[in-house]
């Protein structure tokens, strides 16, 4: 949903502790481009629909959104200053109206690139319902 | 005075006829994320697909989901799914050791070496978005009214 993508696009790059971490607004949709430097922040919609449980057209969504970094530090910082903004917080949704935001699954995890340089994940699931 | 009264007739009747335990139950549902996430895992040589399974306290599907994912692509390795403890029911997911890449998405694996450049894949997630489904379903009472009909 292009709405809710631009929605989570602004409250991320909107959030200053965010950005000075990033050094700027490094987020991306989907993957991050091939050689975007260290850190950055990747979000995508990983399951969700409509819930088709009343007349309105409730969604529920879940997304994955974490941060990458050379160190399992950085990394951690960029998630909790991704969930201070999220978390139980609103969102502006254009069209529609945010209901519920909330953090609910953790997840890290280190890569080593072909460089043999270590890239570290600290993220999590987040639910977004919106009606 | 206005009164609203609630008709409890159809929910008495399928409380009536819900003879299902909760082993049972959470059985049907492991089974069900099982099947949307093959369904909807990525398909190249099927040994994703193939490798997922259902492991319960008196059923273990890995072996055979194992061997599947093997005899789709001898080149990948398995780990088993443990089995339930406790509350828990039941575990279901794929066996394959790429599987969470997939899922969640990854950088370049060190044994492209190509330019030494990082390249990141985006994930295609599948079991997130059957769990997600099945839960839809339960929630919605679709589940439930095939349950009890």
């Amino acid at each position: 949903m292009n709405e809710l993508s631009a929605a989570i696009y602004s409250t991320l790059t909107g959030g200053t502790a965010l950005t000075t971490l990033l050094g700027g607004s490094a987020v991306y949709h989907h993957k991050a481009p091939d050689n975007a430097p260290l850190p950055y922040v990747v979000f995508n919609k990983q399951g969700g629909g409509p819930e088709n449980s009343h007349p309105d057209d409730a969604r529920d969504y879940v997304y994955f959104i974490r941060g990458y970094a050379a160190s399992a530090k950085a990394a951690g910082d960029i998630d909790a200053a991704v969930s201070a903004l999220l978390h139980r917080k609103g969102m502006t949704v254009t069209g529609w109206n945010c209901f519920w935001l909330a953090r609910e699954t953790d997840l890290e995890s280190e890569e080593t690139t072909p460089a043999g340089v270590s890239v570290y994940m600290a993220g999590a699931i987040y639910r977004i319902r919106i009606v | 005075m206005n009164e609203v009264k609630l008709d409890t007739r159809e929910l008495d009747k399928i409380a009536g006829k819900l003879n299902w335990t909760r082993k049972q139950i959470g059985k049907r549902i492991a089974f069900e994320i099982e099947s949307e996430a093959k369904q909807l895992a990525p398909k190249q040589t099927t040994a994703l697909e193939s490798s997922h399974c259902t492991v319960t306290d008196d059923y273990n599907g890995y072996p055979a989901a194992s061997a599947a994912a093997k005899a789709a692509n001898p080149k990948v390795t398995t780990s088993p799914i443990p089995v339930p403890t406790g509350n828990i029911i039941a575990n279901v997911g794929p066996c394959v050791d790429y599987a969470e890449a997939v899922e969640f998405g990854h950088l370049t694996r060190p044994f492209r070496k190509t330019s030494g450049c990082q390249r990141f894949v985006a994930a295609h997630p599948f079991l997130t978005p059957a769990v997600e489904h099945v839960a839809q379903k339960y929630n919605s009472g679709a589940a439930w009214k095939e349950l009890v009909e």
